[in-house]
C-alpha cells in the first residue's frame, strides 16, 4: 500500500502521555502516565471497566484530544509540533471505528456519498466515476458484495453488520496506517461479530494496518489480539501489559485475574467458582483517588506497607510481561533472588 | 408450593405489529411454554428475534403498534387459581402487573424519570399497584422501599434522597431490580439485565441475582443475547429465530448438546476466552425479512444441514428427549436435528 518506511521508529508511540479534564468538581485525571506503541501490522488490544480511561487513551492516540502531558508520535516525529503537511498526513493515516454504527453514519447520505466524500475531498478520485470504482472495491474488501448494490443505499436500508462495515470501509478510504477501533463489535450481534473481527484480522495482515482494539470483553481482546498485545487499564493507569494470549491465560495482576474470573463461561461444565475476591465491588472516583495504587481498597492480595502510600511502577516481573503492583513485583524479585 | 403446576402458561401465542398501510408483522409466532415456580428461563437470539417482544408481551406491555394476535396466557396466583392474562382489563391488570409479574427495563441508563428522586420511584410504584385499600402513608412507603434496597446491597439513606444521574450504572441497576421486587413477584422478567455494565458489576449483578431468587423464590425469565450470561442465569434454555421458539431444554441440553443447527451456530460464534477452545465461525446471511418469510424453514438459507425436505415443511418443535411433567424436555424444531451436533460442525464451518 504504501512505502515502507524504516522499523526505526514505531508506528504510533505515547510516551508518557496524562490527560486531565478540570470541571466544576475538581480535576479528573482519566489517564495517568500511559505508555504504550504499536507497530504497523500490530495489534494493541486496550481492555478495562468504563472509566478507565481506554477511550481517551486512544482519543490521545487518534489526535482528538491532546494530552495533558506527555507526547504522542507518530513514525517518531511528535504529532503536536508537526507542521501543516505533516499533520494533514497524520490525519489521514490513523483512522477512527466508532462504537455505535447506528448513530456514526449520517442518515442522509448514502454509502456512496459516505464514502466518496473524503476520497474526493483528498483528491485520490478525480470524478465521480473514479470514486465509484473506488467506493467498490472498498466495499469488497469488508465483504459486502455485490457492492453495486450497497452503493445507492442509505444507512437506514442496512443491518448493524452491514453498518458497522461500511463505517470500517470509510475508515479504510484515505487508506490508513493505523486504525483505532473503540469498542467497534460490542453493538452488534454475536452471529455476525466474529465476521466483522475476521474482516479486521484480515486488513492487518494483508495491509499491514496497525490496531488500536478498544473493548472491555475479554474474550474478543484474546481473539482479536492474537499475536499482538493487550494492556490492561485501571482508573488511568496501565496495570498489566503482555502478549495477549500470554495475558489471559495467565494473568499475574490481581486486576486482570478479577477479570477473568468474572467472566461468565457457556459450559455449564466448565464453570468454576466465579468469585472475583475482591474486597469491594465499587470502583473508586477519579476526582478522589485512593492513595498509593489505586486499586488497594478493592485488592485481595493488598498488604500494608507500600500498597496504600507508594504508586507502583509498570515493572517486569516476566520476560515480555510488565506488571505494575508491589506484591507481584516483589514475589517475582525474591523468585529471581531464589534463582540465583 | 406445588412443584407441578405451571405459574405461566403460554400456548400457541402470536405478537404483531402494525407496520402502515393496513399491513402486519408477526414478531411472535406460536410460542408454546409452561413456566414452573422458582424455574429461571433464558430466551436467547439475535437482535430481532421477538424475545423482547414477547418479554413484553407477557405483561401485556406492548407498544401502541402492537397486539397480541393470538393465543393464550394463562397465569396461576398463589391462591391456585388460574386467570387468563389476555382478558384481564384496567384495574385488574395493573394490580396484577408487579405485584405478580414485574419487569427489569432493558438499559437500566433510561429506565428512570431524570427528575423524580429514587424515594419518589418507588412510591408511584407502591401506589400506582396498591390493591383496594387506603393510600399507604408516606413512612410506610419508606419502609418499604428500604427494606427492597437493602436487599439489593444498598444503602437507602444515600439512596432514596438521589437523583438518578448521580448513581452508578451498577446501582441504578440494583434500584431497578429492587423496584421489580418491590410488590413481592411471583415472576419476574429481566430484559438484557446487565448490558452495557462493566464485567465485574455484571458479576455482581449475577450473584446478588441468585441470591434474590432463593431468597424470595420467584421464577425468571431473562432475555439476552448474551449466551455465556445466560448460561449462569438460567436453569433453561429457549433460543427464538424469527419469532419461535426453535429449541427449548435445560441449560446443559441446549449449550452442550445442542440439536438445532441456529443454537450450533450461535454457540460457536462465541469466541471463548479459555485457551484451547474452538476457533470461533459466524453464521452466514442475516435473520430473514419477518414481513416475507420463506416458505418451509426459516432457518434454511443459512443452515449447513439444509435439505430439500426443508423447503417444504417449517418444523415444529420435536421431541428430543422427553422428561416427565415439571421437568424441561429437550425439544429442537429440526427435520434433521439427529445429524445436528456441537462438534460435527466443524467438517462444514468453513464454507
Amino acid at each position: 500500500m504504501t512505502d515502507p518506511k524504516s522499523d526505526k521508529a514505531p508506528l504510533m508511540a505515547l510516551r508518557n502521555v496524562s490527560q486531565v479534564f478540570h470541571t466544576k468538581r475538581g480535576d479528573v485525571p482519566a489517564v495517568r502516565d500511559v505508555t504504550l506503541t504499536v507497530g504497523a501490522g500490530d495489534v494493541l488490544c486496550l481492555v478495562g471497566e468504563s472509566g478507565c480511561g481506554k477511550t481517551t487513551t486512544a482519543r490521545m492516540a487518534a489526535g482528538l484530544a491532546r494530552p495533558t502531558s506527555g507526547s504522542v508520535e507518530f513514525e517518531g516525529e511528535d504529532v503536536d509540533t508537526m507542521d501543516s503537511r505533516r499533520r494533514h498526513e497524520f490525519r489521514r493515516a490513523v483512522q477512527f471505528v466508532h462504537q455505535d454504527p447506528y448513530a456514526s453514519l449520517n442518515p442522509i447520505r448514502s454509502i456512496f456519498g459516505t464514502l466518496s466524500s473524503p476520497l474526493r475531498r483528498h483528491g485520490l478520485a478525480k470524478n465521480r466515476a473514479e470514486a465509484w470504482e473506488q467506493a467498490k472495491a472498498l466495499l469488497e474488501r469488508v465483504d459486502l458484495t455485490p457492492a453495486e448494490n450497497f452503493l445507492p443505499k442509505y444507512p437506514h436500508q442496512l443491518s448493524g453488520g452491514q453498518r458497522q462495515r461500511v463505517a470500517v470501509a470509510r475508515s479504510l478510504t484515505l487508506n490508513p496506517r493505523l486504525m483505532i477501533a473503540d469498542e467497534a463489535t460490542s453493538m452488534l450481534d454475536v452471529s455476525i461479530r466474529v465476521g466483522v473481527l475476521r474482516t479486521l484480522t484480515r486488513l492487518r495482515t494483508e495491509l499491514d494496518v496497525g490496531f488500536i482494539f478498544i473493548t472491555h470483553d475479554l474474550a474478543i481482546a484474546r481473539y482479536f489480539g492474537t499475536g499482538g498485545k493487550i494492556a490492561v487499564m485501571y482508573l488511568g493507569r496501565v496495570v498489566e501489559y503482555g502478549d495477549a494470549h500470554e495475558v489471559i491465560d495467565n494473568p499475574q495482576h490481581p486486576y486482570t485475574k478479577a477479570l477473568l474470573a468474572a467472566v461468565p463461561d457457556i459450559d455449564p461444565d466448565q464453570r468454576h467458582t466465579h468469585d472475583p475476591g475482591l474486597r469491594s465491588v465499587d470502583i473508586p472516583s477519579l476526582t478522589a483517588l485512593p492513595s498509593g495504587c489505586s486499586f488497594h481498597p478493592r485488592c485481595p492480595l493488598y498488604r500494608e506497607g507500600d500498597c496504600d502510600t507508594v504508586p507502583p511502577q509498570l515493572a517486569e516481573v516476566s520476560p515480555g510481561r510488565e506488571v505494575s503492583c508491589h506484591v507481584v513485583a516483589g514475589d517475582a524479585a525474591e523468585r529471581d533472588g531464589a534463582a540465583r | 408450593m406445588s412443584t407441578q403446576e405451571p405459574i405461566l402458561s403460554v400456548r400457541d401465542l402470536e405478537i404483531s405489529y402494525r407496520t402502515g398501510a393496513g399491513r402486519t408483522v408477526a414478531a411472535v409466532r406460536g410460542v408454546d411454554f409452561d413456566l414452573y415456580p422458582q424455574q429461571s428461563l433464558a430466551l436467547v437470539g439475535e437482535s430481532g428475534c421477538g424475545k423482547t417482544t414477547l418479554g413484553l408481551g407477557l405483561l401485556r406491555l406492548l407498544p401502541k403498534l402492537g397486539r397480541v394476535t393470538g393465543g393464550e396466557i394463562a397465569y396461576r396466583g398463589r391462591d391456585g387459581a388460574t386467570r387468563d392474562v389476555l382478558a384481564m382489563q384496567g384495574r385488574e391488570l395493573r394490580q396484577w402487573r408487579w405485584s405478580e409479574v414485574a419487569m427489569v427495563f432493558q438499559g437500566a441508563m433510561n429506565a428512570f424519570n431524570p427528575v423524580l428522586r429514587i424515594s419518589e420511584h418507588f412510591a408511584d410504584t407502591i401506589r400506582a399497584h396498591r390493591v383496594d385499600g387506603p393510600r399507604p402513608s408516606r413512612k410506610a412507603v419508606h419502609e418499604r422501599a428500604a427494606a427492597a434496597l437493602e436487599a439489593v446491597r444498598l444503602e437507602p439513606a444515600r439512596v432514596l434522597p438521589s437523583y438518578p444521574h448521580e448513581l452508578s450504572g451498577g446501582m441504578k441497576q440494583r434500584v431497578l431490580i429492587a423496584l421489580a421486587l418491590l410488590l413481592e413477584p411471583q415472576i419476574l422478567v429481566l430484559d438484557e439485565p446487565t448490558t452495557a455494565l462493566d464485567l465485574l458489576t455484571q458479576r455482581s449483578i449475577v450473584n446478588m441475582l441468585h441470591e434474590l431468587r432463593e431468597r424470595f423464590g420467584f421464577a425468571m425469565i431473562f432475555v439476552s443475547h448474551d449466551l455465556p450470561l445466560a448460561s449462569e442465569l438460567a436453569d433453561r434454555v429457549a433460543t427464538m429465530y424469527a419469532g419461535r421458539i426453535i429449541e427449548s431444554g435445560t441449560v446443559h441440553d441446549v449449550f452442550t448438546t445442542p440439536r438445532h443447527p441456529y443454537s450450533v451456530g450461535l454457540i460457536k460464534a462465541v469466541p471463548p476466552v479459555r485457551a484451547g477452545a474452538a476457533e470461533p465461525a459466524s453464521i452466514p446471511g442475516s435473520p430473514p425479512d419477518l414481513a416475507h418469510l420463506p416458505q418451509g424453514c426459516t432457518f434454511r438459507a443459512r443452515c449447513p444441514y439444509a435439505i430439500d425436505e426443508c423447503a417444504e415443511t417449517d418444523p415444529e418443535l420435536l421431541p428430543v428427549e422427553s422428561r416427565p411433567d415439571g421437568l424441561v424436555s429437550h425439544e429442537a424444531a429440526c427435520i434433521r436435528w439427529e445429524h445436528v451436533s456441537l462438534h460435527e460442525q466443524k467438517e462444514v464451518a468453513g464454507r
